[in-house]
């Protein structure tokens, strides 16, 4: 996990059959007794952990929800660089792709801008600002100099781009008429333009559709709708019954396509000549000048260029805004406004909010604690906390509560950590309450003044937290519960990290511990699993001291504490 | 921010810590130098015409002469010349921009080339004309880079065929940095005098 | 230029000045042209960033402008940061400039939202970088790029100029591209009372402790 210490991360139940599962009755809830330890050292643990923010809930059904146990529906198509909404009737017929003026560089990926060519004296390169004339324009990568000038192109006007490139296109490959001599070579160069020869094909099998009498109905618009897609299984020996029927009263398969003009593109001998001469410009023009792989499949018009002066801008793909549904209930839990340029949702119910959060801290930091992703000094660089083997640290464990009810929190976790190298693990006080969530006004009001003490403390943990010298005078105690506020509850955790090296090899020389032991990749991370069991009660109709509905969570989370030094 | 008196005291300071004399230097009367950019060391500074010196740029002459060429633009936080302790002199040809963050050590840089923000080029290379260095591109000490070379997504290097080819585009380019030079001259209050001995 | 306020409480040992409405500077930074700078209230300056509030947008007339120059002084904000940002060590912040028909190359205002934190070392000459926006240590903000809220720039990206970052992507890589989406529960909490503060949230917290 690339995430930096500590973390916590949470599993989502719906991608171990032996999770935990949430029912009404407490007593069905043994994690320890029924289900296994979830170990985050199993190859399979990265599929289900997820930092919270990747993950969603669903009121309904009470439960946790990942990106696997929702399905996305797609609320609208959207060019990432324009914020342009293309209907989705559009989308197909545009292959995916901005239809507008939006391309990306084919050599870097940047964004291209129309500019202007400047004829005579006035200025720099600049963006075109929609005035006609004779002037020319081309699509200009600001970041490394690409220009349509590369492939010998130029626009007459700064709108409508995509009709003038593809014209630009066409009369780069024409097609000669058969008669001519060299017909063969220009259909063959042609067909290694992808469109042209999908094309070709799509003609040739319609055509192939309407002799046989299976004239689809809808064939030549609709090639991908499942009717479509069940025919054509069932024309190459589909399984159903119906199926098997219908072969059988044709018996006459259909013919494919078998020459150039029908869009199949074979190797011919004769194409040697033309490999040859490829041959000979990789030589003579060297590695740089020949199109990456990446750049090939920018876009369909790229697909046959082998050199970096065949390539064609691409124009931008577009991107979706999902919603997601609930894949039991399917009610929506994240429906984001339709708008292109807003991040606003108009549904959106996540774990964040419905599921107590846990975070881990040193309980005596060494050093200030650092947030790797709010380093604010160059020179302050982040490094992976170092736990020192067989020797307990203490860390206070919090949790925060963001229902509105008070929560009665169970911890479990296993004594000893699954994995290879295994630490002893205790939570000094595994259950307590934690206050339930105000309104954020309320949160507003208390946040300068809200830290309550367990009584026990008193004054001087008070002071004492205030003076940040807590040390010398409170003692993490079993049982006891180390900080408290108003949505918040802390206790410690008592860890003593395993050691790398397995205690009977001592003694023993380093390369001999090396065979007996494969160390594999992250072993040395500390990761801690904790089953989190949630209780608390609801108003049922959400009438106050009404009828009490009792309600319950259970989630498996993993806290990554630090690198255990070898 | 706005209304807040001007901080004299960080101006005090910021003159106060350059040292007392400046590397001998020879600047033309039309070069704009910023009041806050610094030159230092001992060795020989030249500033063609028309060039301009961003606030915190600093042309550092400490490892030997430093040559900026006519209309070029060297940019805040930006540095050019050898540190202490590495000998070599730096020439900027005509042209050149040197952007926000940048740092040039190296012998030569040709005429119309643009050294990206935070690029940085090391000592001994040399770096042809027309060339670009995108934003953070890093030219290693002792390289030399040809004409027309593109240096950008972490490495990569091309050839500007456009700009091989096209003169237009090139003087373009070129037109481009003399108007800039003359925007910046409205902007950028000129400070030359304390360098001038 | 309303809200930032005179008055400073400056205490001789701080390394930060405070205005009424709590923008923290700090002394070692490097601010040119402060009457084209707003500050929202609650923003971070810190040591070694380096502001370039001079390079303001000139109103100009074509071709004679050297007579008029002195003449039209119409200057205008050039950079504007929102409330609760954190704009971290050596990083610079310079309006990008081009050149429209007609009058010569012209420095464009730059706009800087809400809670955006701007890691060390980074470059920022984006049009606008919009409310909750992250971005890592190191980072390129070329001239005229878009970034859009809720988006996420990793340390050591390079955004091309004049690219749009539409919400809520996570950008990475040189040239800058989508290479994800943040998750739907992104910048959420953080803030509150002892919380750990969190990437797009609420910066306030973290903006109380810089001192």
């Amino acid at each position: 996990m690339a995430a930096p210490f500590p973390y916590t991360h949470y599993a989502c139940p719906c991608s171990s059959s032996s999770g935990p599962v949430i029912s009404k009755r407490a007593s069905q809830l043994e994690p320890d007794e029924d289900q296994e330890t979830f170990n985050p050292h199993d190859p399979r643990a990265a599929y289900s952990l997820y930092p919270l923010d990747h993950l969603l809930f669903c009121d309904e059904c009470s439960q946790i929800r990942c990106p696997k146990c929702v399905n996305d529906e797609i609320i609208n198509w959207f060019c990432p660089s324009c914020l342009f909404e293309v209907p989705s009737s559009a989308v197909r017929s545009e292959n995916n792709r901005c239809s507008r003026n939006c391309y990306n560089c084919p050599s870097c990926s940047s964004p291209l801008h129309v500019t202007q060519v400047e004829k005579q004296d006035d200025g720099m390169l600049k963006p075109g600002d929609g005035r006609t004339g004779d002037e020319a324009y081309l699509l200009f990568c600001q970041y490394c100099d690409w220009t349509t000038l590369d492939i010998g192109v130029q626009f007459s006007r700064p709108t409508k781009i995509t009709e003038q490139l593809n014209k630009a296109r066409k009369a780069r490959y024409t097609v000669q008429q058969p008669d001519s001599e060299d017909a063969d070579k220009t259909v063959s160069k042609q067909l290694r333009n992808h469109d042209d020869a999908f094309d070709r094909l799509s003609v040739f099998y319609t055509e192939q559709m309407d002799e046989t009498g299976e004239s689809g109905n809808s064939w030549g618009s609709a090639y991908g709708s499942p009717a479509n897609l069940a025919r054509i299984m069932s024309l190459y020996g589909g399984l159903t019954h119906g199926a098997l029927k219908k072969s059988r009263e044709k018996p006459q398969p259909m013919r494919e396509a078998a020459g150039e003009e029908e869009g199949l593109a074979t190797y011919s001998p004769s194409d040697q000549d033309m490999d040859e001469e490829t041959l000979q410009k990789m030589q003579t023009r060297g590695w740089d000048e020949t199109a990456s792989e990446e750049q090939a499949l920018s876009t369909p018009a790229n697909y046959g260029a082998r050199f970096k002066d065949e390539l064609w801008p691409a124009a931008t793909t577009l991107r979706t805004k999902r919603g997601k549904r609930c894949r039991t209930c399917r009610q929506f839990i994240i429906r984001p406004e339709p708008k292109s340029g807003s991040a606003r949702y108009r549904i959106r119910i996540i774990a964040h909010n419905n599921i107590p959060r846990l975070s881990l801290r040193p309980l005596h930091p060494i050093g200030p604690v650092q947030n790797p992703s709010f380093v604010m000094k160059s020179d302050h660089a982040y490094k992976d906390p170092i736990l020192q083997p067989l020797s307990a640290q203490q860390f206070v464990l919090t949790l925060r509560n963001p229902i509105f009810e008070t929560v009665k929190i169970s911890l479990a976790t296993p004594a000893t950590t699954p994995g290879r190298v295994a630490s002893r693990v205790t939570i000094l006080c595994p259950s307590f309450e934690i206050g339930p969530a105000g309104d954020v006004w309320d949160e507003a009001l208390s946040s300068s003044t809200s830290t309550i003490r367990p009584s026990d403390g008193g004054r001087s943990a008070a002071m004492a937290s205030l003076t940040g010298t807590a040390e010398g005078e409170k003692q993490p105690e079993a049982g006891k519960i180390w900080e408290k506020t108003r949505n918040s509850t802390s206790v410690i955790l008592e860890i003593v990290p395993g050691s790398l090296r397995p205690t009977s090899s001592i003694g023993l020389r380093d390369d001999e511990v090396k065979e007996t032991v494969e160390e594999a990749e992250d072993d040395d991370v500390l990761e801690i699993p904790i089953y989190v069991r949630a209780e608390w009660t609801v108003d049922v109709h959400g009438e106050k001291g009404g009828e009490k509905e009792p309600k319950e969570l259970g989630y498996w989370c993993v806290l990554g504490v630090g690198r255990i030094a070898a | 921010m706005a209304a807040r008196p001007p901080t004299t005291k960080r101006t005090t300071t910021t003159s106060t810590s350059l040292p007392a004399a400046g590397p001998p230097c020879t600047i033309d009367p039309t070069a704009v130098i910023a009041d806050k950019a610094q030159l230092t060391g001992s060795h020989p500074v030249t500033i063609a015409e028309h060039v301009v010196l961003h606030p915190y740029a600093r042309i550092r002459a400490e490892g030997g002469s430093v040559t900026i060429g006519p209309y070029c633009i060297v940019s805040e936080g930006a540095v050019v010349g050898l540190p202490e302790g590495q000998q070599g002199d730096v020439v900027l040809e005509r042209w050149v921009n040197v952007e926000s963050g940048a740092e040039v050590l190296a012998k030569q840089v040709g005429e119309g080339t643009e050294v990206g923000i935070q690029a940085r080029i090391w000592e001994g290379a040399t770096v042809g004309r027309f060339c670009r260095l995108t934003p953070t591109e890093v030219v290693g000490a002792g390289e030399e880079v040809g004409d027309f070379t593109v240096v950008f997504g972490d490495g990569r290097r091309r050839v500007d065929k456009t700009i091989v080819e096209s003169e237009e585009v090139r003087n373009a380019r070129v037109k481009g940095m003399e108007k800039q030079v003359e925007a910046l001259r409205k902007l950028v209050p000129d400070g030359k005098a304390k360098w001038i001995s | 230029m309303s809200r930032p306020a005179p008055g400073n409480r400056r205490s001789t040992k701080s390394e930060y000045i405070e205005t009424d409405t709590g923008n923290k500077i700090s002394r070692k930074a490097h601010i040119e042209g402060k009457p084209n700078i707003m500050l929202g209230g609650r923003t971070v300056i810190m040591a070694g960033v380096t502001m370039r509030g001079d390079l303001q947008r000139k109103q100009e007339r074509p071709a004679d402008g050297s007579e008029s120059a002195a003449a039209d002084k119409v200057s205008s904000t050039a950079i504007t940061i929102g409330r609760g940002t954190i704009i971290s060590t050596n990083t610079t912040i310079r309006p990008p400039m081009r050149s429209s028909r007609g009058s010569g190359p012209t420095f464009y205002p730059l706009r800087i939202g809400d809670n955006v934190f701007v890691g060390p070392g980074s470059h920022i000459s984006a049009l606008s970088v919009s409310s909750n926006v992250h971005v890592g240590a190191g980072c390129v903000l070329a001239p005229f790029s878009i970034v859009k809220e809720h988006c996420r720039i990793l340390p050591g990206t390079v955004v091309p100029p004049a690219m749009v970052v539409p919400p809520g992507s996570v950008v990475a890589g040189k040239p800058g591209r989508v290479v994800g989406e943040v998750g739907e529960g992104w910048g959420q909490g953080g803030g509150g009372e002892g919380e750990e503060w969190v990437e797009g949230g609420d910066l306030r917290a973290l903006v109380r402790k810089v001192r």
